[in-house]
């Protein structure tokens, strides 16, 4: 024997590991997130430059401080935090007061990460419920909406444009080809370009980070309410598609892993069913904005769906509901000291 | 004759590196080792009582355990010579009876000798197991009910996990053997159909039995790449869409699976009166100088199997008697090839590094790899918060160990570990 073998380490296996981690998953969210900002920075100038980063900066800190104060092992390596604090920004206009990005950002991180478990368990998308929550109690300050271009120039978002319980598209909307590629909107800095977001989407699907199915059915069950309810009015329920953070959040907020079921299934009914409230709170309750409520709501009811999804196991009759498993998720408040 | 393909639709499971760098290779004889070290439970169940004593003069194939019980096996010399110590001893981490016999190389073969002349009889006379890992006695697997009738007999060709090639070099080299024990087993239990179940990647081989399956009853089904579709449960999944149900046999749905080298033993049992004695065995891994697929008498130390493929080229950190996914550790190179031994694998420390724990991103990458439908990170999670009731409810129990969970983690959670143990407490509060 020309080596000495000493046979040491786990018995079990499986002794091979898959090559790739969390953090890979997550690097990829932010090569996707990427292409929006290229649009803010273009549409917006630099100053959504320095909004982003700022804000990925505070939440990194927040993270960090408050894994520190509770004694919990410290990761904001993992780069959650990062993709929280950029995709804050990112659904905020840049006429937005700085001090509107850190107060959302307290929210995402410490109020709804953190005392909501911390990663993995909290219950709500962060950056959706800070956005939520911004727009209920700051409203004025991050819904100034202004026009691209060097002159500060007040504008209105599409979505408002089109808005009031209308059926028919009104004068004021832009074309369809200009919501697309974002060019001349108002709005949050990187929602306006729809262009870019399907490219991020693109990407995030080619890498599998994604299923391509829940953005798709977001989008198609929101785009067929409307169309029904418009009584097919294909132009009326495009504009619609195209407006407002819709697609940004059918790529970026009902794909997080976190909040959303675990099973494919599970993911379509929630991708369905964000589709389908989004439009339920844009004709109904004339609330632009309205997918980060539906998120919110869909998030609460994951745990349900997650219950009436489970994968039936080999072998055993019939589909079994479990009770609610997720302990750890329950715990999220005692768990944070 | 244009052989009928079967494709069937995807199951859960992952992609794994295949690693077949010994497919070309031919089997090749291993000269007998000096001494053997037969352990007495290679099987699932109970071990076999010792019929010898130190100082008997033994040949190949003459009885050394006998079968002790339904759910047991014989076990048989695989050298002639001398009985010289028998003692408890650690094989595959279990502590086993073993009986060590001194070669005296004069290769004297004992034939089986079986009054009854049933298939069913002669299997468990020459002590065949499955040999594909799980070591489940055969001879159960061939003694349906008298009200079931078998319809189909799959043979299980699948090799799954990664570097294993022993099962496709006899279905190249032994095709003919092969064919007549396939023959021979549908014509005793007058069974109308045998699907050989194998990968789609194994085109050597699938093109090899194009050309020598004539027999119509005998056909292939081609599997995906999937890991991990070799196991029982599973191929009787892919190949008849359907299921066992829980706590059911293949037979009780009518269907007999045997392995590749469990058919091939069968055919010397019932045509040469050979007990099984010799297995063909993959040495392969990137610390091997070069991986060979070696015929081996059972209980020949694992060093000489590496021996015979030029030692190590590097210090390997693991040598595992099995695959990398559900192969165990071998603790030291003393340990015999048992019958269900299919591959010695070496691992680098590169290759068999684990990395730290993460904490969950719930990507569900867990749950969609789950060969059987489990949700392991619920599982686990049951298991740290020490809540049994809810992990058996998860359907703990019927996790099939295949590793699939734990390798696909982006966040490295050991989630097998956690459902091993969270099995071993509740079979124990269950008594």
């Amino acid at each position: 024997m020309s080596t000495k073998y000493l046979g040491k380490g786990t018995i079990n296996g499986p002794h091979i590991r898959n090559d790739w981690t969390s953090q890979w998953k997550m690097k990829q969210v932010l090569i996707a997130l990427i292409f929006p900002t290229i649009g803010a920075i273009y549409f917006f100038g630099w100053r959504s430059l320095v909004m982003i980063i700022t804000s990925i900066l505070t939440c990194v800190l927040l993270e960090g401080v408050i894994q520190k104060a509770s004694k919990q092992p410290i990761t904001v390596n993992d780069l959650t935090a990062v993709i929280t604090g950029w995709l804050l920004a990112l659904t905020l206009p840049t006429s937005a007061p700085l001090w509107t990005v850190l107060v959302g950002d307290f929210i995402a991180i410490v109020l709804v990460k953190h005392l909501g478990g911390g990663l993995g368990r909290n219950w709500i998308n962060p950056a959706v419920a800070a956005r939520v929550l911004l727009k209920l109690f700051f409203s004025p300050w991050i819904t100034n909406w202004i026009a691209p271009g060097p002159d500060v120039i007040t504008t209105v978002t599409p979505l408002v444009a089109l808005g009031h319980f209308s059926r028919e598209i009104s004068a004021t909307t832009p074309e369809w080809w200009k919501l697309f590629l974002g060019i001349d909107l108002g709005g949050p800095m990187g929602e306006t370009s729809k262009l870019l977001l399907l490219i991020a989407g693109g990407y995030l699907i080619v890498r599998k980070i994604i299923h391509p199915f829940v953005p798709l059915l977001t989008l198609s069950s929101f785009y067929l309410a409307i169309l029904i309810y418009s009584g097919f009015n294909f132009s009326f329920a495009t504009a619609h598609l195209l407006s407002g953070a819709l697609i940004m959040a059918a790529v970026f907020m009902v794909t997080d892993y976190t909040t959303s079921p675990a099973t494919d299934k599970g993911k379509y009914y929630f991708a369905i069913g964000c589709g389908l409230l989004c439009a339920v709170l844009r004709i109904v309750l004339d609330l632009p904005g309205g997918i980060g409520v539906a998120i919110v709501v869909m998030n609460l009811a994951v745990p349900f769906i997650d219950q009436w999804t489970m994968h039936r196991v080999y072998g055993e009759k019939e589909f079994k509901i479990t009770p609610i498993i997720d302990k750890e998720n329950r715990k999220g408040l005692s768990s944070f000291k | 004759m244009k052989m009928k393909l079967i494709v069937k639709k995807r199951l859960n499971g992952v992609y794994l590196d295949k690693n077949k760098h010994t497919a070309q290779q031919a089997i090749e004889k291993l000269t007998p080792p000096k001494k053997i070290i037969l352990p007495m439970s290679m099987h699932l169940g109970k071990p076999a009582k010792v019929v010898v004593e130190v100082g008997d003069k033994v040949a190949i194939g003459t009885l050394i355990g006998e079968k002790d019980g339904p759910i047991s096996a014989n076990v048989h010399s695989s050298v002639a010579g001398v009985v010289i110590k028998i003692e408890n001893r650690m094989v595959n981490h279990r502590s086993t009876k073993v009986v060590i016999i001194e070669n005296d190389f004069s290769d004297r073969m004992e034939l089986l000798r079986t009054k009854n002349k049933d298939l069913h009889n002669i299997v468990a006379n020459a002590g065949i197991i499955g040999m594909g890992g799980a070591g489940f006695p055969t001879d159960i697997k061939l003694l349906p009910k008298e009200e079931q009738k078998i319809h189909t007999l799959i043979i299980n060709a699948a090799e799954c996990e990664p570097s294993i090639t022993s099962d496709r070099r006899l279905l190249i080299e032994d095709t003919e053997q092969m064919i007549k024990s396939i023959q021979m087993i549908l014509d005793t239990y007058q069974i109308s159909k045998a699907r050989i179940a194998i990968e789609k990647s194994s085109v050597q081989v699938i093109e090899h039995l194009h050309k020598h399956l004539i027999d119509p009853r005998i056909q292939l089904h081609i599997l995906g790449d999937l890991y991990p579709q070799g196991a029982e449960k599973l191929v009787i999944k892919h190949v008849l869409s359907q299921e066992i149900p829980k706590g059911k046999l293949p037979f009780d749905v009518g269907v007999i699976t045997l392995n590749v080298a469990t058919i091939h033993s069968i055919f010397s049992a019932a045509l040469k009166q050979v007990a099984s004695f010799e297995r063909v065995v993959t040495v392969s891994g990137t610390p091997i100088k070069e991986g060979k697929n070696l015929r081996v008498r059972i209980g020949t130390p694992v060093e000489e199997l590496i021996d015979a493929c030029g030692g190590f080229v590097s210090s390997p950190l693991k040598v595992l008697n099995g695959g990398p996914m559900m192969g165990k550790l071998i603790q030291s190179l003393d340990e015999p090839v048992t019958k269900t031994t299919n591959l010695i694998l070496a691992l680098s420390a590169a290759e068999a590094m684990i990395p730290k724990e993460q904490k969950c991103i719930k990507c569900s990458e867990c749950v969609n790899a789950c060969p059987i439908g489990l949700h392991p990170i619920l599982i686990s999670q049951a298991y740290r918060h020490q809540d049994l009731q809810t992990a058996e409810q998860l359907g703990a129990l019927n996790c099939l160990e295949c590793g699939a969970c734990s390798f696909i983690c982006p966040s490295k959670i050991d989630l097998l570990k956690d459902i091993r143990a969270v099995k071993n407490q509740i079979m124990e509060a269950k008594g």
